[in-house]
C-alpha cells in the first residue's frame, strides 16, 4: 500500500489572519484516495530539526487537489506556513480510519471547537457532493475564540449547510461554548435521528462525549495527538480506551476517529 | 555497482547488508510489511518482549526534542506467549534475519523468555535489552555494573540456543568495562546504545511533558553520543558491535562501521520516514561506489587516528 508521496507541490496558500493558513496541495492520486477523518503526515523540513512530521487533517479533498487548514502553534507549523507556491513537500497519506457517514434519515450534528474544523467540513462537504445529502439538513455548531477567528468558518457557511456559531466573548454569534449549543440541541431532539461528529480541543471533546453518551446519541471523536511515526508502530500516540485488551487505541491507526465510548478523554 | 557486497556476518549468522531496525521502532515487524520490502533488510529486531503482557505507561508516552525524541513507552508488548502464537508465525515466513528482544525485571524472567524462545523457528538471534531506562531501577539493573551483565549473559548463554546480541546502555561510568564484561561471559555481539535518560519541561505548567517524568532520549542527538561508545568497546572487545543511535542515512552508517560497528540498527528513523532503511541500502551501495571500495566488510573500524 503506498503512502509516501515525496514529492507533492504546494498549489496555493492563503494567510486567513490570527495565524489561521490555509494551504492546498496538488496530487489527484492521494486527492482521490483521502477519505473525510483521514489525516496526512508532512515533512515540515529536510533538515533534522524539528525532527517529525505534523500530522494533519484534512480540510478538503476535490480532483487534484487537497487542503489544510491550520494555526501556527509552533516551531512545525511555523515553517509550514512558510511554504510558498510551487514548493515541494514530503507527505505520508492517507493514514487514519475515517468517519462513518450518518444512515438514511439520520441527522448529521457538528460540533466543532477551535481549528477542530476541518475534518468536519471535509465531512459536511463530503456528503453534501458524495452522498447527496440535503445540506439543510446538516446542523454545524461551531465555537471559537472570537471574531479573528471568523474566518475559519467561511467554507463551512458556503456549504449552504445550517451553521451556528458560538464565540467565548460574545464577538460573534452566541456568546459561550459550542457545548451549550450541543446541550440546547439535544434537548427535545429525537436524539435516535441523530449523528454527532466532533473535533476541537479534549476538553470540549470530553463533555460532547459525555453529553451524547449519556442521551444515547450515537457520537464519534476525532482527536488530535502529538505523533511520531503515524502509522501505528511508536505507539506514542495512544488515548486511554476502556473497550481495548491493553487499555490504549493509537490515535494514529485505529483512530483518529473514535466511537465516543470507546475512548476515556 | 553489482559488484558491491554490502553483506556482513555476526556469530556466524548472515545479513545480506548490515542495515538491521532497532528494537521499539519497527513493532513485530508486520507493521511495516505495508510500506517496505523487509527482504531488502539485513535484519529486523522486534519489539521487547517480556514474561507477561505489559500495556505500557499512560500518555503522554513521546516528545519531540531539539534533533530527536523523548520515549517513555514502557516496553508495551503482548507477553511472551501471544508473542509466540500471534507474531512468530508472520515473522517466520520472512525473508530477513529475525532477531527477537527479551526484556525482564529479574533473572529469572529473562531466563523464562529465553527459554519458551528456544523452541521457535524463525529466529536467527536474540537480543537482550539490559537498558531499558523507562522500567525503573530494576530494569537498568543488568546493565549497570560489569558483574551483573555477566551474571545475567553468562547465565542465559546456558539457556539460549540462539546466539546472544547484548544491548548495552549508554547510562554508565565505563560502558567498554561492561561491553568486556559481556564478552568474558560469552556473549556473541554487542549492541549500542540504548537510549539515554533525559527529560523535558513545560515551563508555563511546571510539569514534566511525559506522564514517566523521564524517557530516553534517540534521533540524531544522539549520534556523537553513540559514537564514541562505539569506538570506545570496540578498542576493548573483539566480538562484532551493531552500532544504533541517531542514524538517519547511509553516510551515518558508514561513520558507525568506521568507528568499529559490524552493522547498524535504524530506530528513531523509522518514525521520520518508513522507508528510510530501504533507501539508505541503495545509498550505502552508491556510497561504497563512490569511495572506489567494493565491500562494505571493508570499512568496519578504519577509523584513522
Amino acid at each position: 500500500m503506498k503512502i509516501h508521496y515525496p514529492s507533492v507541490s504546494v498549489e496555493r496558500r492563503d494567510s486567513l489572519g490570527n495565524g489561521l493558513i490555509k494551504i492546498s496541495f496538488r496530487s489527484p492520486e492521494l486527492a482521490a484516495r483521502l477519505r473525510p477523518g483521514n489525516f496526512i503526515h508532512i515533512r515540515v523540513t529536510q533538515q533534522l530539526d524539528p525532527l517529525f512530521r505534523r500530522a494533519m487533517s484534512v480540510h478538503s479533498a476535490d480532483g487534484e487537489l487537497f487542503t489544510i487548514l491550520f494555526r501556527i502553534v509552533g516551531r512545525g507549523t511555523e515553517l509550514l506556513a512558510l511554504l510558498k507556491e510551487g514548493a515541494r513537500v514530503d507527505i505520508l497519506g492517507p493514514l487514519g480510519n475515517s468517519f462513518n457517514p450518518p444512515r438514511d434519515g439520520e441527522t448529521a450534528v457538528m460540533v466543532s471547537g477551535g481549528t477542530g474544523l476541518p475534518p468536519l467540513h471535509f465531512l459536511a462537504r463530503s456528503l453534501i457532493r458524495d452522498n447527496g445529502v440535503d445540506p439543510e439538513t446538516i446542523r454545524f455548531l461551531c465555537g471559537i475564540s472570537s471574531l479573528g477567528d471568523l474566518p475559519l468558518t467561511f467554507d463551512v457557511k458556503s456549504l449552504g449547510l445550517d451553521l451556528l456559531i458560538s464565540s467565548d466573548d460574545g464577538s460573534v454569534g452566541v456568546r459561550g461554548l459550542v457545548t451549550d449549543l450541543l446541550a440546547h440541541k439535544l434537548q427535545n431532539a429525537d436524539v435516535s435521528k441523530m449523528r454527532v461528529y466532533s473535533c476541537g480541543p479534549e476538553p470540549m471533546l470530553r463533555v460532547v462525549a459525555n453529553m451524547c453518551v449519556a442521551r444515547g446519541v450515537r457520537c464519534q471523536v476525532s482527536l488530535e495527538r502529538h505523533m511520531p511515526c503515524g502509522v501505528g508502530t511508536c505507539l506514542g500516540c495512544v488515548v486511554q480506551s476502556p473497550t481495548s485488551d491493553d487499555g490504549f487505541r493509537r490515535v494514529c491507526i485505529e483512530g483518529p476517529v473514535f466511537e465516543a465510548n470507546e475512548v476515556r478523554l | 555497482m553489482s559488484g558491491i557486497d554490502l553483506s556482513v556476518e555476526i556469530a556466524g549468522v548472515r545479513f545480506r547488508n548490515p542495515i538491521l531496525t532497532a528494537s521499539g521502532t519497527f513493532g513485530y515487524g508486520e507493521e511495516f510489511n505495508d510500506y517496505i520490502d523487509l527482504s531488502m533488510l539485513g535484519g529486523i529486531v522486534t519489539k521487547s518482549i517480556t514474561r507477561q503482557p505489559r500495556p505500557g505507561h499512560k500518555p503522554p508516552r513521546t516528545c519531540e526534542t531539539t534533533g530527536g525524541m523523548l520515549n517513555a513507552i514502557g516496553l508495551a508488548n503482548v507477553g511472551v506467549e501471544r508473542f509466540i502464537s500471534e507474531k512468530i508465525p508472520f515473522l517466520k515466513s520472512l525473508d530477513t534475519n529475525v532477531i527477537v528482544n527479551v526484556a525482564g525485571f529479574s533473572l529469572d524472567e529473562y531466563s523464562e523468555v529465553t527459554r519458551m524462545l528456544n523452541d521457535c523457528e524463525g529466529i536467527k538471534m536474540l537480543e537482550i535489552n539490559i537498558s531499558c531506562p523507562n522500567v525503573g531501577a530494576d530494569g537498568l539493573e543488568f546493565s549497570s555494573t560489569a558483574q551483573s551483565a555477566f551474571k545475567l549473559t553468562d547465565e542465559l548463554k546456558r539457556i539460549s540456543r540462539f546466539p546472544l546480541i547484548i544491548k548495552l546502555s549508554p547510562n554508565v561510568t565505563d560502558i567498554a568495562s561492561i561491553a568486556k564484561a559481556c564478552e568474558d561471559a560469552g556473549a556473541d555481539a554487542l549492541s549500542l546504545i540504548n537510549t539515554l535518560v533525559g527529560m523535558a519541561i513545560d515551563h508555563t505548567t511546571f510539569k514534566p511533558r511525559l506522564t514517566n517524568v523521564t524517557g530516553g532520549l534517540s534521533g540524531p542527538a544522539i549520534k556523537p553520543v553513540a559514537l564514541a561508545c562505539v569506538m570506545k568497546v570496540y578498542r576493548r572487545v573483539r566480538i562484532p558491535i551493531i552500532g544504533i543511535g541517531g542514524i538517519m542515512d547511509q553516510f551515518d552508517v558508514a561513520q558507525f562501521l568506521i568507528a568499529g560497528a559490524t552493522a547498524v540498527q535504524f530506530g528513531t528513523a523509522n518514525f521520520v520516514d518508513p522507508d528510510c532503511t530501504v533507501s539508505a541500502v541503495d545509498g550505502l551501495r552508491d556510497y561504497l561506489a563512490g569511495m572506489n571500495m567494493s565491500k562494505v566488510a571493508d570499512l568496519v573500524g578504519k577509523l584513522q587516528v
